[in-house]
């Protein structure tokens, strides 16, 4: 077995290499890098923008603070600076069927210019309207009408009258009706007179009111279609005068749109409604109102609230825009993404119409790009949904919720949908991507491009130039101060110890954003113009120290004994184990009691932890290797006849994780063998049922927890920690743990098998298999061995004396 | 024309009302009138005896206006039916008059239209009439109240036809008569200042005409009245009055003489002008 060589101080950190940095301060670089590492997001999403059939959206998947966002932002800017302005939209009124407006698609910049010209055409119809109705030639011909009306029927009222007269008779008006009434020259024979004539003359009377009152009636009957007529002439004088007054305006329009069949459409019909109810836009003196409910209904028949039908809504105007557009939703409800109609109150009524109507994302975002955060959409009620339809349909339609679940009654529309042709780009974290495929089964057809994020890149000579590079931009977009060299390498140290590997670099962006906006920060404090690598150290420092309140407190416990951690001395099956706390973006280690305590039994060994429901499944996985390391090792020959219990002291919160599985075997070989366990080092590690002892995580902060009690306590020279051998290119400790390694006042051992770290643990050999079987004298092998096969010898001696009494 | 010669004094107008165009246009002269002069306005409406006489005739039967339907009449159903206008005129008139602060009375009286018109007029200085009624045969001719008025009118007689308001040119129907004076004073009365008064004077004697007109320019420089003289003669009276026809703004001013001669004047006057036209008689009491 290999001997043990302690870590040398340039094993726990990898420095960067000043030298291989090759500018003095950021304001040298001069190339801009967003991403570093990217290549697979870089090509997914390139190949996502590029490929133009349907389905191929894109979801861009990594953890959160990577700058998925801004980067995927950034691809499609560029591209869309290249690609061709998209159309613009406009909704009309459907004279046909109001509830359904209709949709225009007309070049960029083109809709707000038909606006315009509708605006003014409605101002000049009123214009003009208002002059040929009230013009001499109008008023006469129209009340010309009216007399020849009133004539004819003055015509033969007349007649009636006459004859009515040359009958003795007259007529008279009364409240409801006309009557007839004989008289004579001094006028209406009153009833006395009537009745004092003679039977005959009254029957006369009778006879003949009763045949003038037929020709009445058959005069009266005539009215109406008189009128009707008359009203008809009036109609068609109006039709005339109207199809002239606005005839020149309206073709003079037809004509700047003649390529547009949709729009001449409209303005055809616009022309039609006008000229077919003119008086209906005609100036209206109405009569005041007698009330406010009447007053704002005469306010609604206006004529220039009835123009507003022939209003124009811009839905989509492109005339600003130069390429495609690239719309970010930041609150993509259901709404904000299809779009909307909003409602008006008018009469304790809520009324909607075509003006009403609000474009979404989609709309703006249509022949362009769209980006949406994938949880934010998914949280939004009906609005995954609706973006689905929409993109499934190739059209984005307008439709209310209220309306579709029946939650409000009240006027609603269906406008015209609009053609769809866009690229989406889903943000979310990967959890989310999973779930969204294994459960949801439309998503893969939709979003079938997959843009992964690395959380990690090699930290190599050509990444480290693209990552001081990446600092570079950041520094220019946040205008902070330059970095000198110190500062960035400093930068990239720290992106390995976030990355927790001396090979690695981290690439999450928000991290090394944060840092740099704070060394820049705590470099404006010392009133520096460059920002130095203490800066950058003091941002560090003071980050932690804003996160590490509970650290403090758990120290503080173990300092003052209260959490009962033992840093010198030796002690049988007690040993110091290891575990790390994460709370948010914070990570500290805490060292912790594992004791272990054995008796006779059935080769069980029981996991404290898990009996009381306090252990996760891996730490009980850990838990029987260890046992099944047992097994393999001492129980070839003779049944394990013990039972051991593992717990950790003093916990109080669950447990998981297999890192502590080669502290509780030492701990348990320790009670075995009787032998005392040095309380100086603590152990972390997880081990194959071999004694292989294999890599874990945090161990940097492990070594820092133990190391910070130890220094607190004051470093004895022969504290330490073991880890795991293959866990040394994950070390990238803190400056003080270093300078403590490198003054021999602490020491890191790497250990790859049990018999390694079992010997430093107790300072005896831990004894190679001889050929026979047997383990040498005075190693600790033997002397587990041997303590179990006198324990089997005690247990079937137990159970023979047992047999025996029965 | 002698410096003694009073303009018609207003204090109190009678504004008898029914529920035609014609008489609710009336009613907005009569505002302005009172306006002018300061006078109080009475509306009235006369429910009309004859009307509910109908009921008790053996044959008590009309025929629907709209409707065309042959029914009953009833002395119930009259009596509600003109309850029912008496009331809609009522609000009517006092819907226009509460817009202005001009005092007023209303008052509703059943017998004989005219002569219950022409009784309650004793207690005014000036009637005001909507040229018809609400007779079925509708237009620009005189109803049979109006007729009745113009004949026996004691007071100045104000006629006002549906869509003609009271406004310029005014214009005057001159006659060297003491009601012709009366007339010119009244007309002097009611002409703002910047305004020109249009005299209309017979040429049929045109010594009398040269003296007349003479005399008015007189008048008009000592009362520093713009007066524009315009002659006609008898026989082309008719074709001089269509050229006012056509106005639909202003007031014509005519004496109403007993004379033969101007009775016929006056009757082409009446039946042709669509302008508000007052009437002014000697009024001796």
């Amino acid at each position: 077995m290999p001997k043990i060589r302690e870590l040398k101080p340039d094993q726990l950190y990898r420095n960067c290499d000043h030298d291989t940095l090759g500018f003095d301060t950021t304001v040298d670089i001069n190339q801009e890098v967003n991403t570093v590492g990217q290549e697979r997001v870089s090509d997914a999403i390139e190949f996502g923008m590029q490929i133009s059939h349907p389905g191929y959206n894109i979801f861009v998947l990594g953890p959160s603070g990577m700058g998925k966002r801004k980067i995927v932002r950034d691809f499609f800017e560029d591209k869309a600076k290249s690609d061709p302005t998209p159309t613009d939209w406009i909704y009309v009124h459907n004279f046909d069927h109001p509830d359904q407006p209709h949709a225009i698609e007309l070049p960029p910049g083109m809709g707000t210019q038909y606006q315009q010209d509708i605006e003014n055409l409605i101002g000049e119809m009123q214009t003009a309207l208002s002059a040929a109705f009230e013009s001499e030639e109008y008023q006469n011909r129209r009340q010309a009408i009216f007399e020849t009306f009133k004539d004819k029927q003055a015509e033969l009222f007349n007649e009636l009258q006459d004859k009515a007269n040359q009958e003795g008779l007259t007529m008279i008006k009364t409240p409801s009706g006309i009557a007839f009434a004989p008289r004579d020259e001094d006028g209406v024979l009153s009833p006395e007179e009537v009745n004092n004539l003679s039977k005959e003359e009254r029957d006369k009377i009778k006879n003949t009111i009763e045949g003038l009152q037929e020709n009445l009636q058959k005069i009266l009957q005539q009215v109406p279609l008189w009128q009707r007529e008359a009203k008809q002439q009036i109609k068609d004088l109006n039709k005339e005068i109207a199809n002239f007054a606005i005839g020149g305006l309206i073709n003079e329009l037809i004509e700047k749109y003649q390529e547009y069949d949709k729009v001449t459409e409209h303005i055809r019909q616009i022309q039609e409604q006008i000229v077919e109810n003119a008086d209906d836009f005609l100036p209206n003196d109405s009569q005041e109102a007698a009330n406010f409910l009447e007053a704002l209904s005469q306010q609604r028949d206006r004529g220039s609230t009835r123009m507003d039908r022939f209003k124009v809504n811009v839905v989509i105007d492109n005339s600003d825009c130069e390429g495609a557009p690239v719309i970010f939703e930041n609150n993509p409800t259901y709404g904000n993404l299809i779009g909307r109609f909003d409602h008006y109150a008018h009469m304790g009524t809520l009324m909607t119409d075509f003006r009403m109507i609000k474009p979404g994302a989609l709309h703006r975002a249509n022949g362009g790009y769209l980006i949406i955060d994938a949880i934010k959409i998914l949280r939004q009620p009906y609005a995954w949904e609706g973006l689905k339809r929409a993109l499934q349909s190739n059209e984005v339609e307008i439709e209310s919720i209220g309306q579709a679940l029946s939650l409000i009654s009240t006027v609603s529309l269906k406008p015209e949908p609009i053609p769809l042709s866009l690229k989406i780009a889903l943000v979310g974290d990967r959890l989310l991507y999973y779930l969204l495929v294994q459960y949801d089964p439309e998503f893969s057809e939709l979003f079938k491009v997959e843009a992964d994020f690395e959380t990690e890149i090699e930290w190599n000579e050509a990444h480290q130039d693209l990552y001081a590079k990446l600092i570079a931009t950041i520094i220019r977009r946040e205008e902070a101060k330059p970095f000198n060299r110190a500062a960035v390498a400093r930068l990239i140290e720290e992106g390995a110890r976030q990355a927790s590997d001396s090979e690695r670099l981290n690439t999450r962006l928000q991290d090394l954003n944060e840092l740099i906006i704070e060394a820049d920060y705590w470099a404006a404090q010392h009133k520096r113009k460059i920002v130095t690598d203490e800066d950058v150290q003091r941002a560090i420092d003071e980050k932690i120290r804003r996160a590490d309140r509970l650290r403090d407190k758990v120290q503080d416990s173990i300092l003052r004994d209260i959490n009962v951690i033992s840093t010198e001395g030796e002690k049988i099956g007690q040993i110091n184990g290891l575990s790390v706390f994460s709370l948010g973006s914070f990570m500290f280690g805490k060292p912790t009691r594992i004791t272990a305590q054995i008796s006779l039994g059935k080769g069980q060994v029981i996991d404290i932890e898990r009996e009381v429901d306090m252990g996760g499944p891996i730490h009980s996985k850990g838990v029987l290797i260890l046992a099944g390391f047992l097994r393999g090792r001492y129980a070839q020959n003779i049944p394990l006849s013990l039972s051991a219990s593992l717990v950790f002291e003093q916990s109080y919160g669950g447990v998981d994780g297999d890192s502590a599985s080669s502290t509780e075997l030492y701990a348990l070989l320790s009670a075995i063998a009787e032998v005392p366990v040095k309380q100086n080092l603590a152990v972390t590690g997880a081990i194959n049922q071999h004694g292989d002892v294999q890599a874990i995580g945090g161990v940097n902060q492990k070594i820092e927890g133990f190391f910070e009690i130890c220094n607190k306590r004051g470093l004895t020279g022969d504290q330490g920690v073991l880890i795991p051998q293959s866990n040394v290119k994950h070390l990238m400790l803190r400056r003080d743990v270093i300078d403590a390694v490198m003054a021999g006042e602490f020491h890191i051992y790497p250990v790859e098998h049990i018999d390694q770290g079992i010997e430093i643990l107790t300072g005896i050999k831990a004894g190679e298999k001889q050929d026979d079987g047997t383990y040498p004298e005075e190693t600790i092998n033997r002397m587990v061995k041997d303590r179990l096969e006198v324990m089997a010898k005690r247990l079937a001696q137990f159970a023979k004396d047992e047999d025996d009494k029965k | 024309m002698s410096d003694v010669t009073k303009p018609i004094c207003v204090k109190r107008i009678l504004i008898p009302l029914d529920n035609s165009r014609h008489s609710f246009a009336a009613l907005q002269a009569a505002v302005e009138l009172a306006r002018h002069y300061d006078a109080e306005i009475e509306g009235l409406f006369v429910e009309d005896i004859n009307l509910l006489k109908l009921a008790e005739m053996p044959f008590h039967q009309e025929v629907g206006e709209y409707t065309a339907i042959i029914r009953e009449l009833s002395t119930d159903g009259l009596s509600r039916g003109i309850i029912v206008q008496s009331r809609w005129v009522v609000q009517s008139f006092r819907k226009m008059i509460n817009q202005t602060e001009l005092k007023s009375d209303f008052v509703v009286l059943r017998g004989e239209v005219s002569e219950t018109i022409r009784k309650e007029s004793q207690k005014y200085d000036l009637i005001i009439l909507g040229k018809s009624g609400t007779n079925i045969l509708g237009r620009d001719k005189l109803g049979s109240t109006t007729k009745k008025m113009i004949g026996n009118h004691r007071i100045p007689l104000m006629l006002v036809e549906e869509n003609n308001q009271l406004g310029y040119p005014m214009i005057l129907l001159y006659e060297n008569s003491p009601v012709g004076n009366i007339s010119l004073e009244t007309a002097r009365d009611l002409l703002d200042p910047d305004e020109t008064l249009i005299i209309l004077l017979n040429k049929d004697n045109p010594e009398a005409f040269t003296e007349t007109k003479k005399q008015l320019k007189k008048w008009a420089l000592a009362h520093q009245v713009n007066i524009s003289i315009e002659s006609y003669k008898s026989h082309t009276f008719r074709r001089f009055i269509q050229l006012i026809d056509g106005l639909k703004t202003g007031l014509f001013i005519l004496p109403h003489n007993a004379d033969p001669t101007h009775q016929t004047i006056t009757q082409l006057c009446l039946d042709m002008i669509s302008l508000p036209v007052l009437l002014i008689r000697f009024n001796n009491r």
